[in-house]
């Protein structure tokens, strides 16, 4: 230990620490300043920033003693008397916060820099010196407005320009948690200390797949500071999990199926006593045949991942089968059939996965902490039963799953829903809860579990890699008379929500139009990779990339034009989507079309041109995204509402359920939809989410349904509680709840609405690309969005801002390498994430055409903004260069020697694969 | 971190012994490679002596003909500074390229040149320039340096103190980063001196770090024109190929990069 001196935000701190200690483990663990975050801890993204004598450094990878004697400012000392700093009123001014993990690096670098440059900084000074600070959410556009009006700059939000549809509806309005955010208050699960505390890490397989000869945890157990070593056999209850299909091992017992598999858990007195238990744990393994790709995993003499299945590695096939396949294509005047590839994609959340499980009994006083009697939750509240502090998108089946490992009833086990810093699906999977919770029950202590980066990056469940064959016929005036097509999936080890996914890839793989003959078969496969699940798009991302392609290929076929070819089969009001669903309201494809179009042309309009040695063109694409869960699924959401008067006569009101909030904006959703009907200010509104002890179980936070279910549980109880609290007396607080349920739907089969809502969209990308080194930016984006009514003009620019430049990441950097199940793609700095200079200019106009299901005529659109900019950015690469991409991320060295060859595709993705058979369209298995 | 003992010597001769008293020693400046390094644990110092505030190393000098930086001068320090920019404008622009602020604040001069990363900014100019590396030992010609990948004619212990640059008559600098790590994945340094002689080097690219092209040497020296490279084979054969580009794609970024170092001589050109 030695005596480390600092001016920490203007005073003076002296600490005794050991010399081997980071800065940003001072400031969070032994000084208790959490509002500084930890993204990678290996010095790439940036969230970590703070200033040391006024220059920005890393302080995950700063040793603490190399700031002997300096000054230090963190997030902690902007605001000044309650006063916030220019730049947190600007970031929430501008919607500039999302999750808001990375929201205290991303300002402290832009203090840096404001400091510095002061009112005169300019746009490409703000993208050079945050270059390498991350944000996950925003996409960037709305921080550098933010920065610049915080230099003085005469600055508006950008908003869409729509009619407020309520005093409180389609209002700007800062999510209510931002304020939080940035001042570095707002607390995710690591920020939470538990008096007693353990620490917990995981022995993963490290080989993807393997019979478990024997598990020798001996050597560990006998490490001084340990206190409990688990396997499979410590498992009282069910030892599988998932959420389709329970065929994940909480902790592997005959064999592992992927390299991130968990084999056995350790708690410990400190994280580093953990790491080193983990490197006695000795476990002796068969090491089986590999299979690392979905097409190979179907051949008969595939090893199989599962044993003991009737389909071998077949998960599911799934179908749509609406008219006469046959008579379409023989209707058609032109067809194109196409093969496309996408990867493999990683959510990189920024704040990696953390639980922390509490025992049931726990009281802080046992381990010398302070107990509040009236603290309903944290680390001065007792616990009368084993609770899980995790930020999850679904905290009611994290609930269900963690009883059912632990043996007992659900309601034995209480979840408490943490800030969640970005999910984008990938937190809807079970990481570390169970794990926890064995632990905790184990021990009678807090146990704490925190995925290092890389183990983040090998363990949650990926964007599914696919490859997609399709064939779309059309008659001469674009009128579309056949799309047939065929789907492999990846799966990865464990099912996760493949066969939801790949069901959304299958039903939208005529992309949004009016196709009177449809065939599509889609095969969700099981290999040795990493599992697949949810990731926003949720399987659309993939088809519409294909689809939308074809369209581009078929308008240059017919010599239609790329807008006009949409129009013509674009779904509307009295036309019906490829299973069956006849729309009847609330489709504003057309009219975002239009928009988009006029946009897009302007004056003096050409489809490419050139400049220097770039070439520049325009490309278009549209999608469609269902909202909910569809297919026949109950969709429910309960909320509650309490009513009361304060002390000044006015009336507040705190609503709860156990919906998510990653980042996306739904707690202004709801408190926009309670003071809406209460007529109240948004501000006199609390939300609560996500503790299934107080809150009605919303379900899962997925398929853009939040707004429309969650909101309308909302509204429809405080409506209740409106009524109730007319009749009570007025130091009465009121309570109601409502369960709402949303529209019936059908299966998938049987005809019918497979789903109560769809929201459209058009985008159109400008790109340039560089002759000389094939490489390709995205200069601008215009788009325009169906969302039925908007509730937040604030949060939803922020939606597709940021949903727009993680599909530009999806389409031109990101792909989760993985060679023979094992990823290359292990450390944050081999995944290409995009910076701030890969963001465009973005032009978002909304389109409202309510739906009348939804709260105020609103849909979802969490997921939408993230579709079709792939492949407007493709079909722009086409126009540009003759070259047409057949296979994501866009590689710009084949790019490069497509051009210089004159060859006019590109049809590449990584490693050996299997090349793709001449697959039989439709065929049966 | 796991137990590391972390000093911070007040002079090069209190370095040099806490070096060699410690078991495995490792010296110290911004921190950038060596600390995520240790933290995966693919390096694991008993001793880290942070050399980056020894005054002996601070400190930029500008002569006629030549101007030396301190090995402790940060990126930021060099970007911001006259003298460089005098001198060798595309020097000073190098450095106010490299990374991003919080690197540039801390990196210094001396801990990427004895660092050597194949994709490191600095091994280009130090070759190009004909620079001289001095050390608390000796002094040590750049053709003489370089020594393949994260390898110098550094000894063990040696600590690099300062590095010498001749001022050419120009200089520019070209570079492609990767869109993951941000690195150069082709970063040429052209220099071209009053005799008319040119110097072109490359980083980035290499298979086995930094590397003179001595076909463009030629053809710049007999017309210093882009158009001169225009028909020069680039060899991919000694090249690195890997998931982020082919061998070939980096020989035609060398190509590309060069040509835009040459048209824009007196600064630096990122893409």
């Amino acid at each position: 230990m030695s005596m480390l001196h600092l001016i920490l935000n203007g005073r003076p701190v002296d600490i005794d620490v050991p010399e081997s200690r980071y800065l940003s483990e001072v400031l969070r663990n032994d000084l208790g300043l959490t509002g500084t975050k930890i993204g990678c801890n290996e010095a790439e993204c940036g969230i970590c920033t703070v200033l040391v004598n006024g220059t920005p450094i890393e302080s995950c990878v700063f040793p603490a003693f190399k700031a002997q004697g300096a000054t230090v400012e963190t997030i902690e000392s902007l605001s000044q008397d309650g006063e916030l700093h220019p730049l947190q009123q600007a970031f929430l001014d501008h919607g500039a916060v999302q999750c808001g993990i990375c929201t205290p690096g991303v300002i402290m670098t832009a203090k840096a820099l404001l400091d510095e440059k002061g009112a005169s900084l300019t746009d490409d000074e703000i993208s050079v010196a945050l270059k390498d600070t991350y944000c996950r959410c925003t996409g960037y556009q709305s921080v550098i407005r933010a920065i610049r009006q915080a230099a003085g700059q005469n600055v508006a939000p950008l908003l869409p320009n729509i009619q407020p549809a309520g005093d409180s509806i389609g209002r700007p309005h800062p999510n209510p948690q931002s304020r939080a955010k940035i001042m570095g208050r707002a607390r995710y699960t690591d920020d939470y200390r538990f008096p007693g505390m353990l620490y917990a890490r995981t022995k993963r397989a490290g080989v993807p797949h393997a019979r478990i000869r024997s598990i020798n945890t001996a050597a560990a157990r006998n490490l001084p500071g340990v206190r409990a070593v688990l396997t499979h056999e410590d498992v009282p209850g069910h030892n599988r999990h998932g959420l389709v299909i329970d065929d994940w091992p909480v902790l592997c017992d005959d064999k592992v199926r992927y390299a991130g598999d968990a084999v056995a858990i350790v708690a410990a007195d400190s994280d580093e006593v953990a790491a080193a238990a983990l490197e006695r744990i000795r476990v002796e393994y068969d090491e089986l045949p590999v299979v690392s790709d979905a097409i190979a995993a179907t051949k008969p003499d595939a090893p199989l991942v599962h044993e003991g299945r009737d389909n071998g590695n077949l998960l599911r096939h799934i179908k749509v089968d609406k008219g006469d396949i046959e008579a379409g294509f023989a209707a058609a005047d032109a067809i194109v059939d196409q093969t496309y590839r996408t990867p493999a994609t990683e959510h990189l959340f920024l704040e990696p996965e953390c639980s922390i499980a509490v025992p049931g009994g726990y009281n802080p006083e046992d381990f010398g902490g302070t107990l509040d009697r009236n603290a309903a939750r944290g680390e001065t509240a007792t616990h009368d039963k084993t609770t899980i502090y995790v930020g999850s998108q679904i905290p009611y089946q994290d609930r269900g799953q963690t009883a059912a490992a632990l043996g007992v009833e659900p309601d034995a086990v209480r979840v408490v829903a943490t800030l969640t810093g970005g999910g984008f699906g990938g937190k809807e999977d079970i990481t570390g809860q169970i794990h926890t919770a064995l632990l905790a029950e184990k021990t009678q202590r807090p146990v704490k579990m925190l995925y290092s980066r890389q183990e983040s990056l090998l363990v949650h469940p990926k964007r599914h890699a696919t490859v997609i064959r399709i064939r779309t016929g059309a008659k001469s005036d674009g009128t579309l008379t056949a799309v047939e097509a065929t789907l492999y999936g990846d799966a990865g080890a464990y099912a996760s929500l493949s066969e939801k996914v790949l069901t959304r890839a299958t039903t939208h793989a005529a992309g949004p139009y009016d196709v009177p003959n449809v065939k599509v078969d889609c095969f969700a496969i099981y290999t040795n990779n990493a599992p697949s699940g949810a990731f926003r798009g949720f399987g659309v991302t993939q088809s519409c990339f294909a689809v939308e392609s074809n369209m581009d290929m078929l308008a240059e076929k017919l010599g239609l034009d790329a807008a006009e070819i949409r129009r013509v089969n674009a779904l509307d009001i009295g036309r019906a989507t490829s299973t069956g669903q006849v729309l009847r309201e609330s489709a504003g494809l057309n009219e975002c079309i239009d928009m988009v179009d006029v946009g897009m042309r302007g004056k003096d309009f050409h489809w490419t041109w050139e400049e220097g040695n770039s070439r520049f063109a325009w490309g278009l694409a549209v999608a469609y995204k269902n909202t909910g869960l569809g297919g026949g699924a109950p969709d429910r959401a309960g909320a509650e509402v309490e009513v009361w008067r304060d002390g000044n006569d006015s009336i507040r009101a705190e609503v709860r359920t156990s919906s998510a909030e990653m980042g996306q904006g739904l707690p202004a959703v709801l408190a926009a939809c309670v003071a809406e009907e209460l007529g109240i200010p948004m501000d006199n509104v609390d939300v609560l989410l996500g503790d299934t002890d107080y809150c009605p179980d919303g379900g899962p936070t997925t398929a853009s349904r939040q707004t429309f279910v969650s909101g309308n549980a909302a509204r429809l109880a405080a409506r209740k509680a409106a009524k109730k609290l007319a009749n009570a007396s007025s130091a009465q607080s009121v309570r109601a709840r409502y369960d709402y349920d949303a529209p019936q739907t059908r299966a998938l089969g049987t005809g019918g609405d497979m789903h109560f809502a769809f929201s459209f969209c058009a985008q159109a990308a400008l790109v340039e690309i560089d002759m000389d080194t094939g490489e390709v930016h995205v200069r601008k984006v215009i788009a325009a969005h169906d969302v039925g009514r908007t509730i937040n003009p604030l949060t939803l620019q922020g939606q597709i801002e940021g949903g727009i430049v993680m599909c530009i990441g999806y389409t031109l950097t990101e792909h989760y390498i993985q060679e023979q199940g094992k990823p290359w793609t292990d450390v944050m700095a081999r995944y290409k994430m995009p910076s701030i200079t890969h963001t465009p200019a973005i032009t978002s106009h909304i389109v409202e055409h309510p739906t009348s299901g939804g709260p105020y005529g609103a849909k979802g659109v969490g997921e939408l903004p993230s579709i079709p900019t792939s492949a407007a950015i493709c079909n722009a690469i086409y126009r540009a260069t003759g070259v047409r991409v057949r296979s994501l991320p866009v590689d710009q060295d084949e790019l490069l020697r497509a051009i210089r060859t004159g060859a006019d595709e590109i049809e590449l993705a990584w490693g050996d694969l299997e090349p793709i058979p001449t697959i039989a369209l439709g065929c049966e298995r | 971190m796991y137990q590391t003992n972390y000093h911070r010597p007040s002079n090069l001769a209190e370095a040099a012994s806490l070096f060699s008293g410690a078991d495995d020693a490792a010296y110290l400046s911004g921190g950038h490679t060596l600390i995520p390094t240790m933290k995966q644990r693919l390096a694991a110092p008993s001793d880290l002596i942070d050399i980056s505030g020894l005054s002996d190393l601070k400190g930029i000098e500008a002569g006629s003909d030549s101007v030396t930086v301190g090995a402790a001068t940060t990126h930021a320090e060099v970007a911001a500074s006259d003298a460089v920019r005098g001198a060798i404008p595309a020097l000073a622009d190098l450095a106010g390229n490299i990374g991003d602020p919080h690197v540039r604040h801390r990196g210094t001069i001396g801990g990427s040149v004895a660092n050597n990363d194949p994709a490191a900014d600095y091994p280009s100019a130090v070759l190009a320039l004909a620079a001289t590396i001095h050390t608390d030992k000796r002094q040590i010609a750049a053709d003489d340096y370089f020594a393949g990948l994260f390898e110098t004619a550094l000894e063990p212990g040696e600590i690099v103190t300062k590095i010498t640059f001749k001022v050419p008559a120009e200089a520019g600098y070209g570079k492609f980063r990767n869109p993951a790590s941000r690195y150069p994945m082709a970063g040429v340094f052209v220099a071209r001196n009053a005799d008319g002689s040119v110097r072109v080097a490359v980083t980035g690219a290499g298979d086995s770090g930094v590397f003179r092209w001595s076909e463009a040497e030629s053809a710049l020296s007999s017309s210093f024109s882009a158009d001169a490279l225009s028909g020069l084979p680039v060899d991919a054969g000694g090249l690195m190929s890997d998931l982020h580009a082919s061998a070939d794609y980096r020989a035609n970024l060398i190509k590309v990069m060069a040509g835009r170092a040459v048209a824009n001589m007196g600064g630096a050109t990122i893409v």
